[in-house]
């Protein structure tokens, strides 16, 4: 069995497996756009933007694209926002990491080559692998493959190698969510998110995808401004999903992702991959895009989520399964009904209710932004009450959740810092909790309306049960007035107009 | 069933209630429908302003609104589902049916409006000619014109628009209303040159009426896309068509060998 090993626990900065991804990607970049098994044509798989990919000089402006036939059957296939985002990016992962195992073996390398992962969130591993920050080749000679300049994250900015992800601005809290799918309407969207049709670039993001995997995109590519290029900041690859799989640590970052998946199945009896058919058999059963991507020899090779969701039959596991370093309860086994069946999940058929929104669209620029929600009376006299009884036996937990609705702009690597502020009345103290962050990685995507999306930007979804139970109990808070304050991780431009169209608070349970 | 598909379904039930009720009504009323007949009557390609103070005088324009809206309610309903949804989901509990009732009133009205240079668009193609054949030979081109051209495609992209909606007072009640008719506006332009097919269509108007709807809602599964001149059909459904044969097919043939 193949293992997939922590980038950060190699045995040194440019241990083999590091040095032999490096000679692979050196290989594969020289190599045509249009050639199935060329470094940029992976890229484009993942996303592709003619203007930033020329800018950054990855295509000359005379190089072709791939044929026709190619590019749609190969190109811009990513699954965002959509349930199939895990299972997606799992074949992708497998297909690249095949296409670098061949190459090494043709270089001279092991056989048994496999990709690491980067666990930013072990103590000590949060900043960006040595060998990725390095524009030399252990030797000191220079041009090595896997140092990116278009890496402008926080750090020095001198350096653009010593990017790190601030642990403040990310968390695992999707790991204690118990549904792999959920719900659209501002509720729980479930650790894998919700149920869609092909998304290649949906507005939804779902919990594992929400956090951490927006914010890392966004902290290690950061972005810059180009007066010569544009009125607004450009991203660094990994920032926007048009350019994320040029850097070769998009490839680490994502094996982090599918190990947190697997984590995730293995940490609880409960935690289990949909059963309906659409997701099993994937959107080319709903007459969409199949998944597909070349194996090594160029041949096309197709997949489904149900042959991704089957770990002990990929062909490869990982060194560690905690998430964050450390160690795992014991693995449960698999839940299912008397009948064999896998229950139906528990969030189907629950109430999902408007408790407040604020006012109007709310423009984030600097360092931040404020505004503040007005709650209806009656609902929430209704939440507290069942915050403050909890579930009867049987019943669906009351939960209420922050959502950030229609959220627009061309700023793709901002992640913005989200606190809640309970304000106190009859001298009562006020009270500030942060309540999660969200990166808006895809959100210039979301934002255009000429690129086959409608333009309304991305929505995010906030668990806030535990802060406003604290709310809800302390009866001396002020319901026309809870505060939501941004604060961004990075200054945001004005130029790239970022709003929130609209706050507002929602519940979701019986 | 997901979650998310729960929660479709709650809006998909009485939609599909309401697009069947109208249909029943269409079926049961076609006998003594005016509206095709006013579009295809003999007096229009001589038109005189006695024959239209005549024909006027047997159909009467509240009536023919009235044929229209009972159309337009078989035809569009089944495609509100995503905007209805949206509005639902977007406001308060205790606002949920004003909000989506004053969407709906927009979206109306709309269609009411376009309802008249839609049945003048036919009256004109009468007028021009009297050959029935040439009459779909024009009406054919137009279809086919506006179908391919990025007007459409722009149409259909906003059709699936979910913007900001406010959730208290005036502001609330606006916003719906007029995201219905914002709504109703983008709907009409994406359907306005289909819907000339079965207007133009008196034998064999139920059909044709039946075929322009199952079209208008394949076209809409479609997600959007760039603008541009090009051919386009409804490629989604046609795909899930086959694959759901296929699976058919398939399941079928490991029926055989099983047994």
């Amino acid at each position: 069995m193949l293992v997939r090993q922590n980038v950060w626990e190699l045995g040194g900065d440019w241990a083999d497996p590091i040095l032999w991804y490096a000679r692979a990607v050196g290989a594969l970049r020289p190599k045509p756009l249009n050639d199935r098994t060329s470094w940029r044509f992976w890229a484009g798989m993942h996303g592709y933007h003619q203007g930033l990919w020329e800018f950054y000089g990855y295509k000359a402006p005379a190089e072709q694209v791939p044929a026709q036939a190619d590019f749609d059957e190969f190109w811009q296939q990513c699954q965002h926002g959509s349930w199939y985002f895990l299972p997606w990016h799992r074949g992708y992962l497998i297909g690249f990491e095949k296409l670098i195992r061949s190459t090494v073996v043709t270089l001279g390398g092991p056989p048994d080559w496999t990709l690491p992962y980067w666990n930013y969130f072990k103590p000590g591993q949060d900043g960006l692998p040595p060998a990725f920050g390095s524009p030399d080749w252990p030797d000191g000679t220079g041009n090595n493959p896997l140092f990116i300049e278009q890496r402008w994250g926080p750090g020095d900015p001198s350096q653009p190698g010593k990017v790190f992800v601030p642990l403040d601005a990310v968390n695992l809290d999707a790991m204690d969510v118990h549904e792999f799918t959920g719900v659209a309407s501002g509720g729980d969207r479930g650790f894998g998110g919700i149920d869609t049709g092909f998304e290649h670039g949906g507005t939804k993001h779902g919990d594992i995808e929400s956090q951490p995997h927006d914010q890392v995109h966004g902290l290690v590519g950061g972005e810059k401004m180009f007066p010569e290029a544009s009125t607004r900041p450009l991203p660094g690859l990994m920032s926007s999903p048009v350019t994320a799989g040029l850097d070769p640590i998009f490839w680490l970052h994502h094996a982090n992702i599918d190990r947190l998946w697997q984590s995730w199945r293995q940490s609880d009896s409960q935690n289990t991959d949909p059963e309906e058919a659409s997701w099993k058999k994937g959107p080319a059963s709903l007459g969409q895009h199949k998944f597909v991507v070349p194996l090594p020899d160029g041949s096309p090779w197709e997949y489904t989520p149900e042959q991704m969701s089957d770990f002990a039959g990929v062909g490869y596991t990982y060194s560690d399964f905690s998430p964050a370093g450390a160690p795992l309860a014991a693995v449960a086994g698999r839940t299912a009904t008397s009948s064999g069946a896998v229950a139906m999940a528990r969030s189907t058929g629950a109430t999902v209710e408007v408790l407040g929104a604020n006012a109007q669209s709310l423009p984030v620029a600097g360092k931040g932004a404020e505004t503040s929600v007005q709650l209806d009376a009656r609902t929430h006299t209704k939440v507290a009450a069942r915050l403050a009884a909890g579930p009867a036996p049987g019943a669906r937990a009351e939960q209420v959740f922050l959502n950030l609705e229609n959220v627009r702009g061309y700023s793709d690597a901002t992640v913005l810092q989200v606190y809640l502020q309970f304000a106190g009345k009859d001298g009562a103290p006020s009270f500030e909790r942060q309540v999660g962050s969200i990166g808006l990685f895809g959100i210039t995507k979301a934002t255009e309306t000429d690129t086959g999306h409608a333009g309304d930007g991305l929505s995010y979804a906030l668990n806030i049960t535990k802060p406003y139970s604290e709310f809800a109990g302390s009866g001396n808070t002020d319901l026309a007035k809870v505060g939501v304050r941004l604060q961004a991780v990075a200054p945001v431009q004005q130029s790239a107009d970022v709003s929130v169209g609209r706050i507002s608070i929602v519940r979701q349970g019986d | 069933m997901t979650p998310a598909a729960y929660e479709r379904l709650q809006i998909r039930i009485p939609l599909t209630v309401a697009a069947a009720a109208a249909w029943a009504a269409v079926v049961a009323l076609s006998d003594q429908r005016r509206l095709v007949a006013f579009c295809n009557s003999d007096v229009w390609p001589a038109l005189s302003l006695d024959q239209l103070a005549l024909a006027m005088t047997f159909y009467s324009p509240a009536t023919l609104a009235g044929e229209w809206m009972l159309m337009v309610a078989a035809m569009m309903t089944p495609m509100l589902a995503g905007a209805l949804g949206h509005v639902r989901a977007r406001s308060l509990p205790r606002r949920r049916m004003r909000s989506m009732a004053l969407f709906m009133i927009g979206y109306c009205a709309i269609w009411v409006a376009c309802g008249v240079p839609i049945v003048l668009a036919v009256l004109a193609l009468q007028l021009v000619q009297s050959s029935s054949i040439v009459t779909i030979a024009l009406a054919g081109s137009l279809v086919l014109v506006w179908q391919f051209s990025p007007g459409k495609q722009i149409c259909l992209n906003h059709c699936h628009d979910q913007p900001p909606l406010a959730a208290y007072g005036i502001r609330a009640d606006l916003a719906a209303l007029g995201y219905g008719v914002t709504q109703g506006i983008w709907c009409c332009g994406a359907c306005w040159a289909l819907m000339l097919v079965p207007l133009a269509t008196q034998g064999g108007h139920l059909p044709a009426m039946a075929a322009t709807s199952a079209f208008l809602i394949a076209e809409r599964l479609d997600k959007p896309r760039r603008p541009a001149w090009e051919v386009r059909w409804p490629s989604t459904a046609a795909r899930l068509l086959w694959f759901r044969l296929g699976l058919w097919r398939r399941s079928e043939s490991a029926g055989v060998k099983a047994t």
